[in-house]
């Protein structure tokens, strides 16, 4: 009797989460892949074409920049918030114990609570060669042959748009690695001062070691966060010029919502997750290796 | 002076991010009080006069009002579901055993590795089959099952940390299954709860894609959407102004909330993924 | 607990109010409008909707209007719940929801007669503008007169100092030079929409090129069009201009709102639109600005014919869905609307022109008479965006690459040969539906 009570009460407790979770998540995604083989417009009728998207991937040169522009974006960002992350995190553990440290912290956390969108609008008033505050800035203090246009450029707009995505994930995973900085035994650290190991020499050989997993972490994060980003290309540069900042994302986006190619919009979205997956075991592997 | 350069050394790198983050709200701020014709021609200059006209006709002709009350109802019904479905969940994964229960657990995890991107054409056109498109009920009922792995796998860390013994003494007192979820469990694991209820919060205050998806009637539109319409709304007119009154709007709440919950913020978040 | 819940089933039970829409069966009429709304706006429709609910009783017109209004649209024709009519705007495959036969053919009703008249409905518009037909049926009906992207000026500034308006490539470089002891730019463009320097720059000088046969060529995709003398030239110019400095600094980096202000600012001699122009940018035109319309110049050694440009206007027409509810009140609603006397109202009030007979006089705008001038004065006309509203992914692509050249990221040469492959793609691409292009 009891038993029965509790089988029917596991039930109830897994049935609404798993119903919405099956319905509107794993079924739109099963759907995507039978999409794929679909021509369809979304009107009129659907044509099963096969592979023909798939195909179509390798001549269509918009998919293909717009694939090797997510690489270029992943080269960057990863490094780039690895690194600037790190820092700020070492810079801020250093001061603990100080009323600097809640300030420092609450400050560089700030722009990860802000809504991308506002991000990517504000960025892209600072940024216009007009009335923007950076070539204000630059003309204010003599620099005149270094205002441009920093999104209108294919030179700029690419870093432009690194920048302002990095400006928004880095105090994320600062915080994140400041915790594991904090959580070192104070003991390591003591014996590393007493050996005479110099700051940076403490930093390179005593901290960073012990920060294995969760820079493994952040690492993934930042990938799978960089294989999605989408609210910054699109409101600041519309994927311009020239293609040369629109990701996967965006030209999926295009493909369904502004061409209404659903049926090829599906395949990317298919290419979308292997890769995804792909990515992520690979720095898994990447990282592991490294620790063995 | 040893003294000094040292500090000077410690704290200029994070003078220069500070900086970095803090500059760009005040000029927003600074250029959301001008009249719009003095943003285009003066950039760099302080306001002539204060005028919070730019705000009036971003809340009201462009819509960040509306948008804001939308946002308002998403998140708050949004967040409730997810954290209470979540927990039930987790719950169950935590404590019970049964049969397909790995399974389960593996599809949930699926969740968290599946990009919302793939499945973008059919949930759309999903959504509009069940007539969900434009709809309030189908952006809440959408968040919340794009939401629910991530929550799960949080919680399900905190009720890991509850120990067994608990739960059989509540049995043993003759508490039935629900009895034990509600009056045992959930009071042990509030802090989860409400780490969980802050983090999506903030992602589903800010969500954009999949509102962009399934939201197009101006009515119906939440905040972000909004506040992007008005840069699409601003290229048929000059009314720059309320473009950065409408980054004012947006920034404020959440600034607030961040205010707030600032310590739990910051140390939920370390905490969450660590144990996950 | 269960105060909780309870709020919550209440919220919810506000929210589904919230999207309920309720359906009144009580003889009442609602003819739904959904508009796109650019630089014309939507008042001119809004207004005489009121007047026309004043008269009818019993109807209601239930306007929507919004910059993205294709989003819109696609979501309520892919779920059959068509509005009854609509002006779709450029960014939505019109042309494709016609091939889908959910658009209905005009024919029938443009034989009826007018609003209030005894005159054809069709014949109450001028039928140089009216050619939105597909397989010979008539499926859009334009009301607001489009130009193409012309080339705007300020008659008292050129007046002022004594310039003449250029008709030669050769004209606007010296032209350029007397405004450079001004320091003025020839050019403020809105170089993050390169669409309007590549409609109101570069096709133009294709026409002056090689004439409108090198442009049909290209746009009926044919082998080798994208890589023609006209193409090529046309590049070739496009990069001198930018070499001899005629675009203002920073140009390449603003919208076209922006761009435009300099233009009245008088920071830079012309701008590009089409007759939106003026009502667009009313807020920030000086008193004594003199907006006047220019053609583009002619080029040496060209087989041009000095063509104007005017708009094929699809995205710009009205159009009324095959499974529309009120299709006949939506009729007789567009009907008024395009009557003499309501576009007189709003050729008036707004500055617009129409397609609309009769109604010239009633142009109160110097600008928009010029605009139409242009047109006139030409030895006849072409439609530049025709490309865009056939094979909108191919235009967008070639767009991008012409604004990589003007950029200075490629050569003329390079722009010619992506843009060939660009064209070749498409044309091998047989999801894609080939269409005659001509005008």
């Amino acid at each position: 009797m009891q038993h029965r009570n509790e089988k029917w009460a596991i039930i109830i407790f897994l049935l609404p989460a798993t119903v919405l979770y099956f319905l509107f998540v794993i079924y739109p995604s099963i759907e995507a892949l039978r999409m794929s083989f679909y021509n369809w417009r979304g009107l009129g009728t659907k044509e099963w074409i096969g592979f023909d998207h798939y195909k179509y991937m390798f001549v269509d040169s918009s998919f293909i920049n717009a694939f090797l522009v997510t690489g270029k974006y992943i080269l960057f960002l990863m490094p780039i918030v690895l690194l600037v992350s790190i820092i700020i995190a070492l810079s801020i553990a250093k001061l603990i114990r100080t009323r600097w440290f809640n300030l420092y912290r609450a400050i560089t956390f700030f722009p990860y609570i802000l809504p991308a969108v506002a991000i990517a609008m504000l960025w892209a008033t600072i940024f216009n060669p007009v009335s923007g505050m950076l070539n204000g800035i630059l003309e204010a203090v003599g620099l005149e042959e270094w205002t441009r246009e920093w999104l209108g450029r294919e030179s700029t707009a690419f870093g432009s748009v690194v920048f302002v995505t990095a400006w928004q994930m880095v105090g994320f995973y600062s915080v994140l690695i400041l915790s594991s900085i904090l959580n070192i035994p104070e003991e390591l650290l003591e014996a590393a001062d007493i050996d005479g190991a110099s700051r940076f020499q403490k930093n390179i050989y005593v901290i960073l070691p012990m920060l294995k997993d969760i820079l493994q972490v952040v690492l993934i994060f930042t990938l799978i966060n960089t294989l999605k980003v989408f609210e910054m290309p699109q409101l600041m540069t519309g994927g311009g010029p020239n293609g040369s900042t629109e990701p996967i994302s965006l030209y999926m986006y295009e493909q369904a919502f502004s061409n209404f190619n659903f049926g090829y919009a599906s395949a990317i979205g298919v290419v979308f997750l292997i890769l995804t997956l792909i990515a992520s075991v690979l720095t898994l592997r990447i990282t592991r290796g490294d620790r063995s | 002076m040893m003294k000094i350069l040292n500090q000077i050394r410690q704290h200029i790198f994070l003078v220069i991010v500070s900086i970095l983050v803090i500059i760009p709200v005040i000029w927003v701020f600074v250029n959301s009080v001008k009249p719009s014709s003095e943003i285009l021609l003066a950039p760099l200059s302080f306001p002539s006069k204060i005028d919070f006209g730019n705000y009036v006709s971003a809340w009201s002709d462009a819509g960040l009002g509306v948008g804001f009350v939308n946002s308002l109802i998403v998140t708050s019904i949004s967040i409730i579901l997810i954290v209470f479905l979540s927990a039930m969940v987790a719950f169950v994964l935590s404590k019970k055993q049964f049969r397909f229960k790995k399974t389960i657990q593996l599809s949930f995890l699926l969740g968290l590795m599946l990009p919302t991107f793939l499945a973008m054409a059919p949930l759309f056109l999903l959504m509009n089959k069940l007539d969900l498109v434009n709809s309030l009920v189908g952006l809440v009922l959408v968040y919340v099952a794009y939401s629910l792995s991530f929550t799960i796998f949080i919680l399900i860390a905190f009720f890991n940390q509850v120990p067994d013994s608990l739960e059989e003494a509540a049995v043993i007192d003759g508490c039935g299954p629900f009895r034990v979820f509600w009056n045992v469990m959930l009071p042990l694991v509030k802090p989860g709860l409400i780490s969980a209820a802050i983090f999506n919060f903030v992602g589903i205050w800010n969500e954009y894609i999949l509102a962009l998806i399934l939201i197009s009637d101006d009515s119906m539109k939440t905040l972000p959407l909004q506040l992007a319409n008005i840069m699409m709304i601003q290229q048929y007119h000059t009314d720059w102004g309320a473009l950065y009154a409408g980054l004012v709007l947006s920034i404020i709440p959440v600034t607030i909330f961040f205010l707030i919950f600032q310590r739990r913020l910051i140390e939920g978040s370390t905490a969450g993924s660590i144990k996950g | 607990m269960k105060k909780i819940l309870w709020t919550l089933v209440l919220l919810l039970v506000v929210v589904a109010g919230c999207t309920d829409e309720s359906d009144n069966d009580d003889g009442e009429t609602t003819v739904e409008v959904m508009m796109f709304e650019g630089g014309f706006g939507s008042e001119w429709v809004k207004d005489s909707a009121e007047s026309y609910m004043e008269m009818n009783e019993g109807v209601t017109i239930d306007v929507t209007s919004s910059p993205d209004i294709h989003q819109q649209l696609q979501t309520r024709f892919l779920s059959d719940d068509v509005p009854d009519l609509i002006v779709p705007g450029p960014s939505f495959d019109i042309q494709g929801v016609i091939r889908e036969g959910m658009i209905a053919p005009l024919d029938d009703y443009l034989d009826e007669n007018a609003y209030e008249s005894d005159q054809a409905w069709v014949d109450t518009f001028e039928e140089g503008q009216f050619n939105l037909k597909k397989d010979g049926n008539t499926y859009g009906i334009p009301t607001v007169f489009a130009s193409g992207y012309l080339w705007w000026y300020d008659e008292k500034l050129f007046n002022d100092q004594g310039w003449e308006v250029p008709q030669t490539q050769e004209e606007l470089y010296e032209l350029a030079d007397q405004a450079e002891e001004q320091g003025k730019a020839v050019f403020a463009i809105p170089g993050v929409h390169p669409s309007y320097y590549f409609y109101g720059i570069y096709l133009p000088l294709v026409e002056r090129f090689g004439g409108e046969e090198a442009l049909l060529n290209a746009y009926n995709l044919e082998e080798g069009a994208w890589q023609s003398d006209a193409i090529l030239k046309a590049a070739q110019e496009s990069q001198k201009m930018v070499e001899e400095g005629l675009f203002m600094e920073g140009t390449f980096g603003i919208n076209h709102t922006e761009a435009q202000t300099f233009f009245f600012q008088r920071d830079a001699l012309f701008a590009m639109a089409g007759t939106w122009l003026e009502g667009e940018m009313a807020d920030v035109i000086p008193e004594d600005f003199k907006l006047r319309a220019l053609n583009q110049p002619a080029v040496a050694n060209g087989d041009g014919e000095q063509l104007a440009p005017i708009s094929t206007g699809w995205g710009g027409a009205w159009y009324i869905p095959e499974d529309a509810n009120q299709k006949d009140a939506a009729i007789e609603f567009l009907k008024y609307l395009s009557s003499e006397a309501e576009v007189e109202k709003m050729v008036e009030s707004k500055g617009l022109a129409s397609v609309v007979k009769n109604t010239d006089d009633a142009i109160q705008s110097d600008a928009l008479a010029s605009a139409l001038g242009v047109l006139q004065e030409s030895s006849g006309s072409y439609a530049p965006t025709a490309i865009n509203d056939t094979y909108p992914e191919l235009a967008g692509n070639i767009v991008d690459l012409y604004q990589s050249l003007m950029l200075g990221d490629i050569t003329p040469e390079e722009f010619a040969e992506e843009a060939e492959a660009f064209a070749e793609q498409t044309r091998n691409n047989d999801n894609v539906e080939k269409v005659d292009i001509s005008w």
